[in-house]
């Protein structure tokens, strides 16, 4: 591909960010009150640091709301193995109808061919500037029916590059090319049956720009699938979706961590101090119509996010794993490899 | 009996009782009739609990359980700087009583602190609490 094709592509693919990947919040004002959420997600990281922001915007179940809505940044950083951050109470202008967000300390914006991501923390002296350019055009899912009327949509985009920089107390630590993520999720449900197994990966070899998704939702006993499906990219196209029992994955063993780090802060204090059911593998397998992908991704390490469940006095513990995704097969008789950075989300429930 | 922590475990009983009844009448119910002599810093009370109550008292004779920790401690502790485990092994909290009554206990502060995380009120507590265990620190 030439200079001019590759820019004008890249230009295409942000321009879709744009066009699908605006908030949805007039379709969430008509809705009955009750389970209405949405979230932007972001996700950076090499060899050196791993970042994770997380703009959502709920009903307020609370005994004590007014009936508005809770509006959350949570940040969540690790450098080296020390993990940092948390979860920010925030006011925020959010622009139903574009991707723009703005609130104190940060914005969220689509601005100059990029997605621009600032935000600084109140309680940690932690803030950050990015801007993400996509590498892939956004996939979009709609409709995915959860149980009697809730459902999820999403808009994924599976490979960027982020350049910026953030800063942890006296550290500031520059982001240059680094391999990025995004996603936006909305719908009307709640976390009383509702779970998922969530990953992202996407390798920075300029020879062969594998980009995976797996996504898996599962009802709370995670027993029964709703959905679970694997895409993967090939530079910035979708080229594979496997679906249902095209898919198996088995866990193995326990991620042991002598600590697990927890946002909002006082959320450790729901749950111990160590994580005992996130698995330490998970052994994934794709195949149909002659396509195959074998491999699987290995847990490094891992924080997790406390959210206190709407419907009882339980938590459900959103865990971030950190980790390394290595799969292989072939796709269209073309041999396939992946062998990245990942980030797995699993969620447990605790009473 | 006065000062600012036994103020402080006073509003955030209060705030408990007014936002989260549920998660309120749960920790009454798990302390049922136990009492616990608190020295916390230099003030000392005692909550008492009584089935479909708790109250904060002065120090009495005869408590079920003591409990002696200090003001950065506990902020450490809700901040998640600092484990319970570590807090008992360092000494920074010391926990007496028989072991039913701890377990009891344990379950009220459990029952609490998941009322406290849906209270729209408490986090001006912690901050209350953060910034009194910074002046006593610092």
């Amino acid at each position: 591909m030439t200079g001019s094709l590759a820019h004008a592509e890249a230009r295409a693919m942000t321009r879709s960010l744009a066009r699908h990947g605006y908030l949805r919040r007039p379709t969430l004002g008509t809705g009955a009150r009750g389970g209405r959420r949405e979230w932007l997600y972001f996700s950076a990281g090499d060899a050196s640091f791993d970042l994770i922001v997380n703009l959502s915007a709920v009903d307020d179940l609370r005994p004590a709301g007014a009936g508005g809505e809770r509006i959350r940044l949570t940040v969540l950083v690790r450098v080296g193995e020390h993990w940092d951050g948390d979860v920010d109470e925030i006011d925020a202008e959010l622009a139903g109808g574009a991707l723009h967000a703005r609130f104190p300390g940060g914005e969220i914006a689509v601005r100059d061919g990029a997605l621009r991501v600032t935000a600084a923390l109140r309680r940690r002296p932690i803030a950050l500037d990015l801007r993400i350019v996509p590498n892939a055009f956004p996939s979009l899912v709609h409709n995915i029916a959860l149980g009697a009327g809730q459902a999820i949509q999403w808009l994924v985009v599976p490979r960027a590059t982020a350049d910026g920089w953030f800063q942890l107390a006296d550290h500031r630590q520059p982001v240059a090319g680094a391999p990025a993520y995004h996603d936006h999720n909305w719908g009307d449900f709640t976390h009383q049956n509702f779970a998922w197994l969530w990953g992202h990966a996407a390798s920075d070899a300029a020879s062969e720009p594998i980009a995976i998704v797996l996504t898996r939702m599962v009802d709370g006993a995670q027993a029964t699938a709703y959905l679970q499906a694997l895409l993967v990219w090939h530079g910035p196209r979708l080229v594979r979706v496997f679906r249902g029992s095209e898919i198996r994955i088995e866990p193995v063993g326990w991620l042991r961590r002598p600590r697990c780090f927890t946002v909002p802060r006082i959320g450790g204090l729901l749950a111990g101090a160590t994580v005992t059911e996130v698995p330490q593998r998970l052994r994934l397998h794709a195949s149909g119509d002659g396509d195959e992908l074998e491999g699987e991704f290995i847990a490094h390490d891992l924080a997790r996010i406390a959210l206190p469940n709407d419907h009882d006095l339980g938590t459900t513990f959103i865990h971030e794993v950190i980790g390394r995704l290595q799969m292989s097969g072939s796709i269209r008789g073309t041999p396939v490899a992946i062998d990245a950075r990942a980030v797995f989300e699993l969620l447990r429930s605790e009473p | 009996m006065t000062g600012p922590l036994v103020a402080l475990a006073t509003d955030a009983l209060d705030c408990l009782a007014r936002e989260h009844s549920a998660a309120h009448r749960l920790m009454c119910a798990r302390l049922g009739a136990r009492s616990l002599a608190i020295a916390l810093d230099g003030e000392q009370f005692t909550i008492a609990g009584g089935h479909d109550r708790v109250a904060i008292v002065a120090p009495t004779a005869g408590a079920t359980l003591t409990v002696r920790t200090d003001a950065a401690t506990l902020d450490d502790l809700l901040s998640g700087e600092l484990t319970v485990v570590d807090a008992l092994d360092s000494d920074r909290l010391e926990l007496r009583g028989a072991i039913d009554d701890l377990v009891a206990a344990f379950g009220a502060a459990a029952a609490f602190l998941r009322g406290a995380v849906r209270c729209l009120a408490m986090p001006r507590l912690l901050e209350r609490l953060h910034h009194h265990a910074r002046g006593h620190t610092s």
